[in-house]
């Protein structure tokens, strides 16, 4: 054979003559009979022969001609069909290959040419001939065709693509098909469809509505893919992720065994807590639940949510004091000393709770009080709580009760709360580490309460002597032993104690202090302090008695220290800023006296304005009993024409304006034996004031000042100077008896009043004032108004009925 | 893109796989050849398996980077008439009708260079490398 010049084209598409083989369809073929598929034009399909007939025709037919006529049974169990009982639309077949198996089964592989129509049978045996024509497709145009034809490639490639199983060579014969008709064809044979849909389409000649038919099943196998795809997904992740943490938790233990320096020893932790709550001890029915926590802990995956509220618990009961108790110092004399050193006076307390550590002497059993101490602000209460903790022996716990709203505070929250912690009073405990401390609850009087709780109540439990040995903790749900918690509440004012609260304590009134004691307790405590705060030597400073007393009577109002005390430190902090700008260190030391004070401190910030003021009739002064202790009150009236009515004011409480109205209904039934003519009233306006009107002022023992004050206006008679009362009225005359008489002429005196009128049946109350007081002031116990008139205005009324 | 390996498309071995599992779609409606390629430093060597194919119906074809061979092969059918026109097809495994080859050549393939023969059944192609330094 000889060599041959190998043909060279450039630029000739490679394709453009395949049609030079085209084959040529008989108008009659053999017909083979298929059931279970449709053979489609264009596709190479395998076909299992095994009816006899149908060996014959190929046997027959082959030798002559490769073509055949491949027609789909209308029923499937039909063994012989008849052209009736086949579908007529079927495909012409070229017989590419044709292979035997041993049991005479033949196995053929037939390329699909074409779309034939089969006609009447030529003959039946021993297999089907029959007439066939080929009509021409209708071929789709149009831009829409052609946009669909794109639509129906692109979802046939999505579909491809996650279709498991399906070749990678599909895709590649997808691109490749430019024909619709033909890209119809595959996805039709491809496509997962029953018999007679693949017939359907088989008989469309029309490609436009083939090609829409096969994109309408292309678009829900796609949408049956991606689902079964997403919940295949969905699995996978789930299983992957149990695996994830599976894994990850072996690795971790291998690593805890790997840090621990011996496997063997290691302790887990539901064991280190079985441990702590061995040691703890705490009584059978804690246990108990402890316990049943303890194995649900074992169970649980420490990773679990719940794993580290129960540990949290479980590690609280393990902490608590449950036996764990202070031994307390019993030597009276001891423990008197230590509050004598930390605070001056204060001696009812202090008696109390010597008297306390005497009866535990004696009886070891007994309950602990609940105190409460009473007070203006800036007199120690709280410092005493401390002090008492010291002079005790037991750890001090304080709970500032101030503006708490929610009762969870109190009692802590239920363990179902996600974040849920024990109540105050637990934490306390917890971390004191006790269970018998003094625990101190500050601002008892002003606990808030609204929609989320009420915390006065739930404090009833924890201060009641009875019930607080069996405390439950909502979050604890065991209960625990309160009673031997020395509590001691603190409170500026009683009257906002809740009075079921007020109940369960002993009240220890604490009153301010005079101006002596404030005297000594800034010579005692404050002076050197505030001169070691101010990192001043006792050398270099020297303050005298004349300067404190100063700033007590001329810079400071006030029942307790702590403005004092401020003053004091903005005096050192003057003499520090002069020490330290001497170049001398050995200079002679700064005298602090009332004059130095004044240099420093500027201009006195309070006056005496007694006598000013109580000039004119219709001016009196009332004593208050206030939050801050005592305080000295103006009540002033005045008339002018109108027409007999009563105007009050300076914000007044509902109790103090009805002790006005009282106090002129009392003056006008007394108008007569007083002398004035009651017609007179008539024709006039009063205006009682009370000032400074922006303090709330409310309480019935003001009643006497407003009568004094009224009878002075319309007598056009002075009150006496420096004279100062205080009591309630009845409408018949007579002077009740008022509450704080310590507070009251302590604040008396402060003011520079000489004169006190106060009821009768308060004489009792004289015990109580400050022998410092006593000596400054002259007491007047009157038992009607008509006494009060006669020390006041010097009028005696005519004619007393009583 | 250049190309300097020659590559044939895989087709007459996935084909056999590919026909038990799948509808397969030609859409040229031929066959393909087995084809071996040899490499040597002066060119390559294409042996098409091409047996029973007069060779004036071998159609080779070369373009800057395609080698096309193509052609038509009768299905190999005894005479039926010695036999009193009875035959039957025991089995028929042999690729008859029109065939086509497309392997992508190097481009330093030489285009005027390429000769091919035919020898017992082996089309062979051969087709030179440019020499170094031409263009």
């Amino acid at each position: 054979m000889g060599k041959k010049r190998a043909t060279r084209r450039t630029s000739e598409p490679v394709a453009a003559d395949a049609d030079s083989s085209q084959v040529v369809i008989p108008d009659t073929l053999p017909i083979l009979p298929v059931r279970g598929m449709v053979m489609l034009p264009g596709t190479i399909t395998p076909i299992t022969i095994g009816r006899p007939s149908s060996r014959k025709l190929l046997d027959d037919s082959l030798p002559q001609s490769k073509v055949i006529g491949v027609l789909t049974q209308r029923d499937e169990e039909q063994e012989e069909p008849g052209i009736e009982e086949l579908f007529n639309v079927g495909s012409a077949g070229l017989v590419l290959k044709l292979v035997r198996q041993p049991d005479e089964t033949v196995q053929i592989i037939v390329h699909g040419l074409r779309r034939v129509v089969a006609g009447e049978a030529v003959r039946e045996n021993p297999y089907l001939v029959a007439r066939v024509s080929t009509p021409d497709e209708k071929p789709g145009s149009g831009r829409g065709f052609a946009a669909a034809v794109n639509q129906l490639r692109d979802q046939a490639r999505e579909l491809i693509a996650i279709t498991p199983g399906v070749p990678e060579e599909a895709l590649r014969v997808l691109m490749n098909i430019d024909d619709p008709s033909n890209l119809a064809d595959f996805l039709v044979a491809n496509l997962n469809l029953e018999v007679e849909q693949k017939q359907d389409l088989l008989e469309e000649f029309d490609v436009a509505k083939r090609v829409r038919a096969v994109h309408r099943h292309v678009s829900t196998q796609l949408q049956i893919q991606q689902l079964q795809q997403k919940i295949q997904q969905d699995v996978q992740t789930s299983i992957g992720d149990a695996q994830r943490k599976f894994f990850l938790r072996e690795q971790l233990k291998a690593i805890q065994k790997e840090l621990g320096d011996d496997g063997e020893e290691e302790e887990s932790f539901v064991d280190q807590i079985r441990q702590r709550l061995e040691e703890a001890d705490p009584p059978e029915a804690v246990m108990a639940e402890a316990e049943r926590e303890l194995n649900r802990l074992a169970t649980i995956p420490p990773a679990s949510p719940e794993y580290s509220v129960i540990s949290g618990y479980l590690e609280l009961i393990a902490d608590l004091p449950w036996n764990i108790a202070s031994e307390d110092e019993l030597d009276l004399v001891k423990a008197r000393k230590v509050l004598d050193r930390d605070h001056f006076d204060l001696e009812k307390v202090k008696r109390r709770l010597i008297e306390y550590l005497a009866v535990r002497k004696l009886n070891p059993e007994g309950r602990g009080p609940i105190l409460c101490l009473v007070g203006p602000p800036g007199v120690g209460k709280t410092s005493l709580g401390q002090s008492v903790a010291d002079a005790l022996g037991r750890k001090f716990a304080r709970l500032s009760l101030g503006g708490i709203r929610d009762e969870a505070e109190v009692r802590g929250h239920r363990r179902t709360y996600i974040g849920a912690m024990p109540g105050r009073i637990i934490q306390e405990i917890r971390r004191a580490g006790t269970n018998n401390p003094v625990m101190m609850l500050d601002e008892v009087d002003k606990l808030g309460a609204d929609f989320r709780g009420d915390p006065a109540s739930a404090l009833l439990e924890v201060l009641d002597p009875r019930q607080n040995m069996a405390f439950v903790d909502r979050y604890l749900d065991v209960p625990f032993d309160l009673s031997q918690v020395l509590f001691i509440a603190t409170a500026n004012y009683m009257g906002n104690i809740p009075p079921a609260l007020l109940d369960r304590m002993e009240l220890i009134d604490i009153p301010g202090y005079t101006d002596h004691d404030k005297l000594a307790i800034a010579r005692k405590y404050l002076v050197p302090r505030q001169l070691r705060e101010n990192g001043l030597k006792a050398a270099q400073c020297k303050v005298y008695v004349s300067a404190v007393k100063t700033i007590i009577e001329h810079y400071t109002r006030e029942a307790g220290v702590r403005e004092l005390e401020r003053q004091i430190g903005a005096v050192c902090r003057g003499v520090a800023a002069t020490v330290a700008a001497k170049r001398n260190g050995r200079a002679k030391p700064v005298a602090v006296d009332d004059k130095k004070v004044r240099e420093l401190l500027g201009p006195e910030k309070f006056v005496r304005e007694l006598d000013t003021r109580t000039r004119t009739p219709g001016v009196v002064i009332g004593l208050a009993y206030t939050p801050t202790g005592g305080d000295v009150l103006f009540i002033e009236a005045t008339g002018y024409a109108g027409a007999g009515k009563v105007q009050i004011t300076g914000q007044l409480g509902e109790v103090m304006k009805e002790s006005a109205a009282a106090a002129l209904s009392l003056f006008k039934s007394r108008a007569d034996q007083l002398g004035y003519d009651a017609a007179q009233l008539a024709k006039q306006d009063i205006h009682i004031h009370v000032p400074a009107g922006a303090v709330p002022k409310d309480g019935p023992s003001a009643g006497v000042a407003m009568y004094t004050a009224i009878a002075s206006l319309l007598l056009g008679r002075p009150v006496r100077q420096r004279l100062a009362m205080t009591g309630e009225i009845t409408l018949r005359g007579r002077v009740l008896p008022i509450g704080g008489v310590k507070e009251k002429t302590l604040a008396a005196a402060r003011a520079g009043i000489k004169t006190v009128l106060l009821p009768e049946q308060n004489r009792r109350d004289m015990e109580e004032v400050d022998a410092k007081v006593k000596d400054k002031l002259t007491f007047r116990f009157v038992e009607s108004v008509d006494q009060v008139l006669q020390h006041a205005l010097g009028v005696k009324p005519a004619n007393i009925k009583a | 893109m250049p190309r300097d390996k020659p590559a044939a498309e895989p087709a007459p071995i996935t084909a056999h796989v590919v026909y038990d599992t799948y509808a397969t779609f030609t859409v040229s409606r031929s066959w393909q050849p087995a084809v071996n390629i040899y490499e040597r430093p002066d060119g390559l060597r294409v042996c098409v398996e091409l047996a029973g194919v007069d060779k004036r119906q071998i159609d080779v074809r070369v373009e800057p980077g395609r080698l096309t061979i193509r052609g038509v092969r009768e299905a190999p059918e005894p005479s039926p008439r010695g036999a009193g026109g009875s035959m039957r097809i025991v089995c028929m495994e042999i690729d008859y009708g029109v065939f086509e080859r497309v392997i992508a050549l190097p481009d330093r393939v030489d285009l005027g260079g390429v000769t091919s023969t035919y020898r017992s059944g082996w089309l062979w192609v051969h087709l030179p490398y440019q020499v170094s330094g031409r263009p």
